[in-house]
């Protein structure tokens, strides 16, 4: 009982300050049917506790939380602990936190992730944070929901490469780790459902939100400079001459820069990697890679799916002059996007002022709470 | 325990908040029953694929569509006295990639004989310009203008040949956005409803992409791709709303339940 009021108070606490910045709590689980209750108690085992989770007030009200995987605080430190865990590998030397950085958004700074033995992933290690309405996983989309998203870097040769039995194996011979499953799921063995259970439940709790962007959105016009205003100005206007407008928003829509969807934007005529095609075989969907939201995006450079552009004006630049109109798939909104008076079919056309506006407007995505929260960290027990 | 009653009571009005996001259907009253539209996508008589399927109108352009979502609102069902029941708050988003939006469910229909049911493609004006709100209306719904501060109310996307491209480029864009005050549509069907106890009719509703394009009443309105293929708003959006409104939604079938 006495674990269990500390808990309350400390969460208590931080609702109070979570509270007056403008933060409401998310009362109800994707099905709307109100909190789910945590997984019964096995005998001789107290009950998880009920994880609060904290949305911000200018986030979608409606995330996506499987009612088979509630979160827990027992669940959540059970699984942030197995995100730094390097025996998860086949060769105790790479955690999801080696290519998933705190200090970096949870991103590597690499165009390639590097996994097991030095192998290098043909993809870029994506940014965690505000997954939580994401129905779809990874760059292709492969992975519907986190629990089968955490299969993939754990077992996968090019990164962990260790399969779930001999992790579980690995984890039920440490002393730390029974008793931390039996904590979060019941008494029982540590079992590989559990383990995937435990890292998505962590993983939702990634929440970002508390951006200069953010607090501007919350109400505090003066979070954001008259430059940055222009570029979010310029971000979510659809150019439509004589209205200027940086065409960013018809896919990094809304408070979470995403639409949630699949497009090609242009970067190659021919493709390497087939992108949203690998995961469904469909010669309309070659070349198109999941919209990712653009939270810190000053923080997570390389960028594109591959790492290919080195910083934000290598972007803009992109999407501004070298868009490969013969790219098949491209999608409707790069094809239609111009503030050319000449109208479809034209470059997107912006001013290089307008362009150093839209980067301005990027860089108040960092959110530096986020990097720094103790509760993301590397756990200190 | 005590503890743990007062942090809930903290959280109270804050969760209140968050609640009207996620509203379950009320159970229905012993005098009341539901209704439910089913809606489907369509182009002609096909269902809509987004797998990269060429449709083709009926001057012979051709088009490909990787999107098709709208907001249905102000749902009315009509008796046959002429009296009006209109379902409050009635606001719906259907985005034909996502299944699961295509059941919208109309609570606390009094229970009664009707003789149709009307919606609009939409928001009404005053909750057009109330800001952003929650649920089918939340900002993040990809139909929503942060620019105007108003709704898409209907959003096609998708790329014909005939629509001016580059030179590299294959096809052009599509992109019909429909939106801004003015472009609200009302849809009626007349089709005989029995919300009786222990039943609750569905409304198997055809919405067809074809006819965004094509008005079989007014040729005047078809749409040409080569002269307009991006529609923000604006002059040329009344005429795909007249469009949807002549002939884009039809029942195909009603069940009784």
């Amino acid at each position: 009982m006495k674990q269990l009021s500390s808990q309350w108070l400390r969460r208590g606490r931080w609702l109070v300050a979570a509270g007056l910045a403008g933060i409401i709590v998310a009362a109800c689980s994707h099905d709307g049917g109100g909190t789910d209750p945590p997984p019964a108690p096995a005998p001789g085992v107290a009950a998880p506790t009920a994880y609060a989770l904290v949305l911000p007030s200018n986030f979608p009200a409606n995330p996506l939380l499987p009612t088979d995987n509630p979160l827990t605080v027992e669940g959540v430190d059970l699984g942030r602990h197995l995100f730094y865990e390097k025996t998860l590998s086949v060769d105790n030397t790479v955690a999801c936190a080696s290519c998933h950085r705190q200090e970096l958004a949870f991103t590597d700074g690499l165009a390639h992730a590097v996994g097991v033995n030095g192998a290098q992933h043909p993809r870029s290690a994506m940014s965690l944070s505000n997954l939580l309405w994401d129905p779809l996983l990874t760059w292709d989309g492969t992975a519907a929901g986190l629990e089968a998203q955490a299969r993939t870097p754990l077992t996968n040769a090019i990164e962990m490469h260790q399969t779930l039995a001999a992790s579980v194996a690995k984890l039920q011979a440490q002393p730390r780790y029974p008793a931390l499953f039996a904590k979060a799921f019941g008494a029982g063995p540590v079992t590989e459902d559990n383990l995937l259970k435990a890292l998505a439940q962590f993983v939702r709790t990634l929440v970002s939100g508390n951006s200069h962007y953010d607090q501007y959105r919350r109400g505090n016009r003066a979070a954001l400079s008259a430059d940055e205003v222009n570029g979010l100005q310029l971000f979510i206007t659809h150019p439509s001459p004589p209205l200027r407008g940086g065409n960013c928003a018809d896919c990094h829509a809304g408070d979470l820069q995403t639409n949630h969807t699949f497009v090609n934007n242009g970067l190659d005529a021919a493709f390497t990697d087939l992108g949203r095609a690998t995961a469904t075989g469909l010669a309309a969907d070659q070349g198109k890679f999941r919209i990712p939201s653009l939270r810190n995006i000053a923080l997570t450079a390389p960028y594109m799916h591959d790492g290919r552009f080195a910083t934000l004006d290598d972007v803009l630049a992109h999407y501004n002059e070298h868009i490969a109109f013969g790219s098949p798939n491209l999608d409707a909104n790069i094809l239609n996007g111009t503030n050319s008076p000449l109208g479809p079919g034209q470059p997107l056309d912006l001013t290089d002022a307008e362009k150093k506006q839209i980067v301005l407007f990027l860089k108040t995505l960092t959110d530096s709470t986020f990097i720094q929260d103790p509760r993301f960290g590397r756990p200190t027990d | 325990m005590k503890r743990y009653f007062r942090a809930w009571a903290l959280l109270g009005p804050l969760a209140a908040l968050a609640a009207s996001g996620c509203k379950k259907d009320e159970a229905a009253g012993a005098d009341t029953g539901s209704v439910s539209l089913e809606m489907a996508a369509v182009v002609g008589t096909a269902p809509l694929a987004f797998d990269g399927t060429s449709y083709a109108k009926a001057d012979g352009q051709t088009f490909k569509v990787t999107k098709f979502k709208y907001l249905v609102s102000n749902v009315k069902l009509t008796r046959a006295d002429g009296t009006v029941y209109a379902a409050p708050e009635s606001y719906y988003l259907v985005d034909a990639a996502q299944p699961a939006t295509a059941h919208l469910v109309v609570p606390n229909v009094p229970l009664a004989a009707y003789t149709g049911l009307s919606f609009v493609v939409g928001v009404d004006p005053l909750r057009n310009t109330a800001g952003a709100q929650t649920g089918a209306l939340d900002p993040n719904n990809d139909l929503y203008w942060d620019w105007t501060a108003g709704y898409v109310f209907l959003k096609m996307e998708g790329t014909s040949p005939q629509a001016p491209h580059a030179a590299a480029a294959a096809e052009g864009g599509l992109r019909f956005h429909i939106g801004d005050n003015g472009t609200q549509r009302t849809i009626t069907f007349t089709t005989p409803l029995v919300v009786a106890a222990g039943h609750a009719p569905a409304l198997h509703v055809q919405a067809n992409v074809q006819a965004l394009f094509d008005n079989a009443a007014t040729a005047s309105k078809n749409v040409d791709f080569s002269k307009m293929s991006d529609v923000m708003g604006g002059a040329n959006a009344p005429t795909v709303a007249d469009n949807y409104a002549a002939g884009m939604f039809t029942v195909s079938r009603v069940d009784a339940n």
